[in-house]
């Protein structure tokens, strides 16, 4: 059913705020609306929705007609009429009276504890219809968008074409079957009245929630598997995606912008970068000028830049926890104010460009530098005449076989990615304020109160920070187990990198005289132990300690500062009793304790990659100079 | 002569009986009064409490009609038009 319009109209979206009020709650209570218009279409569906589908019983759900209920409008309160005592009548009778009407307000009194019991259960009843129609959704959305990708795949996008269903796999055929289960239960719960008539909860509604409520692990544990399926397809389509075709050559610096951006935009969800992209233009304008600046800067060709960032993004894209975690990001942060959104946009973005511009400097040095080298020691080569020039050439090969190297390891280090897990960290528990002795009138003056929560602060700031020095602690240990891998191998790369020297000088030097050269000067450039001394200085576990001190070692004490949140302390009295309340101090110390961990999280692990990498990368480059010395 | 104040004495009974009913009333009503305050105030306090969980009510209610709305117009409306 690729055309439906308007299933139901709208009070809902628009017209008097009452009425769409109204109508809201009547589709909440009663599950069908009274105010539809629109028609649909049952043409050009791909799967045969006549075997498959619920379309039309959808329709009948949208359209359902009736008068729209108004449920709570059984629970109103009951009208009783008070009078004046009057002068002009016996008091005997303003006495009855007055009595006649105590009864009768008391009669109304009871009929409105009753409603508020049925309105506090008809909240019940609503809110666990919600949770559940959430919950449900869910995973009915995920299934749906997969069977959407599937039918695309199927149909090559055409409106026309159906799909036969011999051509479906077991998995394909068991998405169909699970998604319209899911469509049948969000019916259900769509259609099923929480009210009847009389404004009372209905016994269909409790049956239809325990039934559905019953099966939602089963839907559930079946989305998870077609997630789990999709990544590993989105990673093989990923690898294979061929990089962006370029039209024409030698255009100007500015003119890859929109493909960076075009890149860039793969982290988009539901075109919100894009549409936030064009309108703001000053952003676009910033992010192309930083663009351009980097390929500046690194001077590449076009061809070359893209080449770049296609092989960056390729790479991070397998990484499919750090990409949702950056859409996730991205999408709660547009979800703010516009101002928010904005700064957040920069930060985003051109952080996610400050990455690129990173790995494509280092990637650009690599190359860079060993076309540097190799034409530096040819012209070292030309001027040396005790050479042939069949031994100055084996030793430039041997030397560029030596720089690739170095090369290949630079660039294995910068896709590397640990089996560890990086990101594993929860959230602080909130420290709940009423075991502080919060909130209770126990002490007979103010001055008494205060000095009790002054104690009580230490002890619930002193919690939390023994709480957020753990998680700290997992912080550091989870990346020091991450980059382990990465110390492994630039550990080594140092041995292997010896090793290969002999094999190499076996390979590119077929000259005995040659060969004779280029070893006699293994041990004095090359030798175990130069090599490990010159790796000591690039000695990425003291970097790894530095960067624990520099992040970590000051950063607490302003968080855990107890004045500031003694400050944060309000007091009450009662009965000439005294409490403290330290609700907001709970609440500030959470929120800054968390905000920090999670930009730890964050953080921390990349600034010691970074970290890592320049270190290799100076390291390598020393071994490139002492090639340059043979 | 004793009948004028037989009479006088009959004027002071009277005034001093209609004194009696006056302040019995007065007490009556202010009685009235009271039981017609508690009466206003049991009603009162017993709908502002309902009005209270009404309107919460009405809240959960619209909770639930919104998110029913925005699978009718989200995945439900994608689904159809698989």
């Amino acid at each position: 059913m690729r055309e439906m319009s308007n299933i139901y109209e709208t009070a809902l979206s628009s017209g008097a705020a009452g009425a769409a009020t109204g109508a809201i709650i009547a589709l909440a209570a009663s599950g069908s609306l009274s105010i539809v218009t629109g028609t649909l279409s049952l043409a050009g569906t791909a799967l045969a929705w006549g075997e498959i589908g619920l379309a039309a019983s959808f329709a009948g759900s949208a359209l359902a007609a009736g008068a729209a209920l108004t449920p709570l409008a059984a629970v109103a309160a009951p009208v009783v009429f008070f009078t004046g005592i009057s002068a002009s009548i016996k008091a005997d009778e303003n006495l009855e009276k007055a009595e006649t009407m105590y009864a009768e307000a008391d009669a109304a009194a009871e009929k409105m504890k009753l409603a508020e019991t049925l309105c506090g259960a008809i909240g019940e009843r609503a809110k666990m219809f919600k949770d559940l129609l959430d919950e449900l959704d869910e995973v009915f959305s995920e299934c749906t968008e997969e069977l959407s990708n599937m039918v695309r795949k199927k149909t090559g996008g055409s409106l026309t074409k159906t799909i036969d269903a011999n051509t479906l796999t077991e998995k394909e055929l068991e998405l169909i079957g699970v998604t319209r289960s899911l469509a049948g239960a969000v019916k259900s719960i769509i259609d099923t009245p929480i009210l009847n008539k009389e404004g009372n909860l209905t016994d269909e509604s409790e049956k239809v929630y325990e039934k559905i409520s019953g099966v939602l692990p089963e839907f559930v544990t079946f989305a998870n598997e077609v997630n789990e399926i999709n990544e590993v397809n989105e990673v093989n389509e990923d690898k294979d995606e061929a990089l962006p075709e370029e039209n024409s050559s030698g255009l100007g610096v500015r003119s890859c912008c929109d493909d960076i951006l075009a890149n860039v935009y793969k982290y988009d969800i539901g075109g919100k970068v894009e549409a936030l992209v064009d309108n703001l233009q000053d952003e676009k304008s910033k992010l192309c000028d930083a663009i351009a600046e980097l390929r500046k800067e690194t001077n590449v060709s076009k061809d070359k830049f893209n080449a770049y960032i296609s092989d960056i993004f390729a790479s991070k894209s397998e990484n499919r926890k750090e990409r949702d975690k950056f859409k996730k990001l991205l999408v709660d942060k547009f979800g703010e104010a516009e101002r928010k959104g904005r700064n957040m946009f920069e930060a985003g973005i051109l952080g996610t460009l400050e990455d690129i511009g990173y790995s494509i400097r280092n990637a650009v040095k690599e190359n860079t530098s060993t076309e540097k080298l190799l034409k530096e020691k040819k012209a070292q080569l030309a001027s040396n005449e005790e050479l042939t020039e069949e031994i100055k050439e084996q030793v430039l090969d041997f030397i560029r076989s030596m720089a690739e190297c170095i090369d290949d390891f630079v660039q294995k280090v910068n896709k590397f990615e640990s089996q560890e897990e990086l990101y594993s960290y929860t959230e602080l528990d909130y420290p709940e304020y009423m075991e502080y002795g919060s909130n209770e009138f126990e002490y007979p003056t103010k001055v008494k109160a205060k000095a009790a929560c002054k104690t009580a602060v230490g002890f619930m700031v002193d919690a939390v920070k023994e709480k957020y020095e753990k998680q700290r602690d997992e912080i550091i240990s989870c990346t020091r187990k991450y980059y382990l891998g990465l110390e492994n191998k630039f550990n080594g790369f140092i041995d292997e990198f010896i090793e290969t020297y002999d094999d190499y000088v076996a390979v590119e030097c077929d000259d005995d005289k040659t060969r004779e050269y280029v070893s006699s000067r293994k041990a004095e450039l090359f030798g175990k132990e130069s090599l490990e001394k010159e790796a000591l200085e690039y000695n990425l576990r003291t970097k790894f300690h530095m960067l624990v001190n520099e992040r970590f070692g000051a950063s607490s004490t302003e968080i855990f500062n107890k004045r500031k949140y003694f400050t944060m302390c309000e007091y009450a009295e009662d009965e000439e009793r005294y409490c403290y309340m330290m609700e907001a101090a709970c609440n500030g110390i959470y929120e800054e304790a968390n905000r920090s961990l999670m930009e730890e999280a964050e953080i921390f692990p990349e600034n010691v990659f970074k970290e890592y990498i320049m270190a290799i990368v100076s390291f390598c480059e020393i071994l490139k100079n002492k090639l340059a010395k043979l | 002569m004793p009948i004028p104040f037989l009479i006088a004495g009959l004027g002071v009974a009277a005034g001093a009986l209609g004194v009696m009913g006056h302040s019995e009333a007065k007490e009556t009503n202010e009685k009235a009064e009271s039981v017609s305050r508690k009466a206003q105030k049991l009603y009162e306090d017993a709908k502002d409490s309902l009005e209270i969980v009404q309107k919460e009510t009405q809240e959960t209610l619209l909770d639930l009609g919104y998110s029913k709305k925005n699978v009718l117009e989200g995945s439900i409306k994608e689904f159809l038009q698989v």
